[in-house]
């Protein structure tokens, strides 16, 4: 890993774990709130890839939990949110609108999937439990989806950013 | 989570101190945890639970843990735990019933399961945090290292650490500059995240070029030169204690899970044995 992943993928991590802590958006007719997470975690994965992408939305999120004193749900956001990235990024490697589409719908998927799973049984919430549950998360992966927005609008005003994922450092270069 | 403008939160969870707890090599607190979240996944236990919620917080009293720190973990997770205890109740009874309202058949087992799983959730957390609580950042990125994880991702966890106060810092900076300029966040859900995006642009765009600074300026450091070893500052090394207290962690699972698989002990919710 050069110089520059460690630090993208370090400042990655930080735009989720903020964007997931202390971004509150109310949820409508309930008065309940949640958090704009999957709109930086869809940014993320696609614009720099499944690694990135996996480790920035599955840390950050955790980070945020362990912060916000959810501490007990940290290794299950890891799993759930890390999967959201991974399948985002590898999805929409190359792929064009339609594979940033199917990224964001696959990850969104696989988030609610295994957080229903993992509360259902590990964390024993039983189906009912984990049902209460699944309305929030559908409609926090449902917000990931203006990501792919952003994506293109960052783009547009900083178009570095293609050269910013796998970038080489002078090791790689002195390597070869 | 009050309000409508962004949340200040404290990325440090670090309590500065002295106690026992703050000189035990951060590797046996992870064992620690470790230990602690397989006993009360295993365990099924009302009584269980409850010690284990008395033990956890006996650990931070003696670490001198502000109360304030353990309130905050209380009201976080107190409705979560709340919720789980009603819902089991309602839904999975089993047994004799204590009373019937309606379709709604109350039973001791479902009461005292719901109760369990409900302070399992606050029992995980208190242990987390008895850890995150008593180890300063520094010496947990180190700890990770020395348990395996390779040096560039302890640097990478170490520089979010690092980066996570500064970018809440823009994040606020720039929400009150736009708002300045008539960003006006109303309404909830798409709609608000919507009226959010130009914070999110100004501060992602902000962010990537603190990256590319950060980058070059590790580069600058000739991190991962060929033929270099690394050195440390403040190294974390095992002293007596702690190989006692690896020991009697280990032992102390060891025994209770040996009592739970073989004796079947603590697999009933209210009856012990």
């Amino acid at each position: 890993m050069n110089a520059r992943t460690i630090a993208l993928t370090a400042v990655s991590i930080a735009i989720v774990t903020v964007l997931v802590a202390s971004v509150p958006v109310p949820i409508p007719a309930t008065g309940g709130f949640t958090h704009p997470g999957a709109v930086a975690e869809i940014f993320v994965a696609v614009a720099f890839g499944p690694v990135i992408g996996m480790v920035a939305a599955g840390v950050g999120a955790a980070l945020a939990d362990l912060i916000l004193g959810y501490g007990s749900w940290a290794p299950l956001t890891l799993i759930a949110h890390g999967s959201l990235g991974l399948l985002a990024g590898w999805l929409s490697r190359g792929r064009g609108k339609g594979g940033m589409f199917a990224g964001w719908i696959a990850g969104g998927f696989a988030l609610v999937a295994l957080y229903f799973i993992g509360q259902a049984t590990v964390y024993g919430l039983g189906v009912a439990g984990a049902a209460a549950e699944l309305p929030f998360n559908l409609f926090q992966v449902a917000l990931g989806v203006l990501g792919l927005g952003l994506f293109f609008v960052v783009r547009a005003v900083y178009p570095q950013i293609e050269q910013l994922a796998g970038g080489k450092g002078f090791t790689d270069v002195s390597k070869s | 989570m009050p309000g409508d403008g962004p949340v200040a939160i404290n990325a440090d969870l670090y309590v500065p101190g002295r106690s026992w707890a703050h000189r035990l090599d951060p590797r046996v607190k992870l064992l620690f945890v470790a230990c602690f979240i397989v006993l009360v996944l295993v365990y099924d236990n009302l009584f269980f639970m409850l010690s284990a919620l008395v033990l956890v917080h006996l650990l931070h009293f003696s670490a001198r843990v502000p109360a304030a720190r353990l309130r905050f973990v209380w009201k976080t997770l107190l409705p979560v735990a709340l919720l789980m205890a009603l819902l089991w109740t309602l839904f999975y009874p089993r047994g004799e019933a204590l009373a019937v309202f309606w379709i709604v058949e109350i039973t001791l087992h479902a009461l005292a399961q719901g109760a369990a799983l409900g302070l399992r959730i606050l029992v995980m957390a208190f242990a987390v945090f008895a850890w995150l609580y008593t180890t300063d950042q520094a010496a947990l990125v180190r700890s990770l290292v020395k348990v395996g994880i390779p040096y560039e991702w302890g640097l990478v966890l170490a520089l979010a650490l690092r980066y996570i106060p500064t970018f809440q810092g823009s994040y606020m900076l720039i929400s009150e500059a736009q708002a300045a300029r008539g960003l006006e966040l109303r309404g909830a859900g798409f709609a608000r995240v919507r009226r959010m995006m130009p914070i999110f642009v100004a501060m992602i765009v902000t962010s990537l070029r603190a990256s590319e600074q950060l980058g070059r300026a590790i580069e600058a450091r000739a991190l991962g030169a060929p033929g270099v070893r690394r050195s440390v500052l403040h190294d974390i090394r095992f002293r007596p204690a702690d190989y006692a207290a690896s020991l009697l962690l280990a032992a102390g699972t060891a025994l209770l899970l040996y009592l739970n698989f073989a004796l079947g002990i603590g697999e009933h919710p209210i009856a012990l044995g």
